[in-house]
């Protein structure tokens, strides 16, 4: 006994669900805004092709020049621009060293001459009632010890 | 550093937006908006009764598919059949099947209603698909399968894949495709009876 085939009843099933439905009109906004700016970035990102044969720079005019150079983009975004000449980092760095190194040397500079300074200040004070021993100092800096006159 | 910040100028908030509304639209926009207009209702319809009929599952799936169009190549979209396009939406959704059986398997026991199909004669009733009550109980049905029985019933007869391409979209050999085929069919049949309350 041969078994009969039996008919594959799913066929009716076969392109019945492929009509066309309109989501929220929200959602298709939403997504056109997207699937613009998708577009958007990655034409961005390609190379652009050159948009005029190549012209002398005198033949564009004034006013074609800022179509040209204007950046293509479709995202929203605070523009900052920079009026820092570009130099201005180099004579930055070599302020802040030269202030530095200022400051280091005076504090060594003054850290070593200051016991010669103290000795000018002592006789200073003592010379009003200065003894014969420091009177006999006052005079003799030191450089002629041992001679009488 | 404040000395340092003065060189720094906000020469005023552009808003990139504005100035785009008052340019001129190129005609790669043009094409984009009507490719977009053509093929967001089939996208979405497409889906809709493929995810059981949950809205928010198909936008996501409708806002994957388009994106990854666009992201290919957005001016070539506009000129692809809207073959391509479904080619796209099919993986998104074998994705999402199988992110569902992935969950199930995981959190939730087999659901206890689901009986497997004892009759193996038993044919679908010829269906009357104008019928909002029969779209509704075949959305309902399929809902209810085992993802991998649903998937392959789905591709197979809703996306009229033959048998080699409905195995070569699971992933899975002829032979386990027909396999899990006759097994849906079965479920299906049973399963649509138990809902419906219709027999031939």
């Amino acid at each position: 006994m041969t078994r009969t085939p039996i008919p594959d009843d799913f066929e009716q099933l076969t392109g019945a669900f492929d009509t066309r439905i309109a989501p929220s009109p929200a959602f298709a906004n939403r997504l056109r805004q997207r699937v613009h700016a998708e577009a958007g970035s990655i034409a961005e990102s390609v190379p652009a092709k050159p948009a005029l044969p190549a012209l002398m720079p005198a033949a564009t005019s004034r006013e074609e020049q800022p179509a040209i150079q204007e950046p293509p983009a479709v995202h929203q975004r605070r523009i900052r621009r920079s009026l820092r000449p570009a130099w201005f980092g180099s004579f930055e760095t070599a302020a802040v060293a030269i202030l530095v190194f200022a400051l280091v040397f005076g504090a060594i500079y003054s850290l070593q001459r200051e016991p010669s300074s103290n000795n000018h200040g002592s006789q200073i004070v003592a010379s009003p009632d200065a003894t014969p021993e420091s009177t006999a100092n006052e005079v003799n800096w030191g450089d002629d010890a041992g001679h009488s006159w | 550093m404040s000395a340092i910040r003065m060189w720094e100028t906000d020469i005023g908030s552009e808003s990139i937006a504005e100035t785009e509304r008052t340019k001129p639209r190129s005609r790669e926009q043009d094409a984009l908006d009507r490719w977009f207009d053509d093929a967001l209702p089939r996208i979405f319809g497409y889906f809709l009764p493929r995810v059981g009929g949950r809205v928010h599952v198909a936008e996501d799936l409708t806002q994957e598919t388009m994106l990854a169009a666009v992201r290919t190549d957005p001016f070539l979209a506009a000129d692809e059949p809207i073959a391509w396009l479904f080619g796209i939406a099919r993986h998104k959704l074998h994705d999402h099947y199988r992110r569902q059986d992935r969950e199930r398997a995981q959190f939730a026991a087999r659901d206890p209603e689901f009986a497997e199909a004892s009759a193996d004669h038993a044919t679908l009733p010829e269906l009357n698909l104008e019928s909002l009550h029969v779209r509704d109980g075949i959305i309902a049905t399929l809902d209810r399968l085992p993802p991998r029985q649903r998937s392959t019933l789905v591709f197979r007869y809703l996306d009229g894949l033959d048998v080699p391409g409905t195995a070569g979209m699971l992933g899975v050999s002829i032979h386990a495709a027909e396999s899990l085929l006759d097994r849906g069919r079965r479920s299906f049949r049973t399963l649509y009876i138990q809902l419906t309350g219709e027999a031939r």
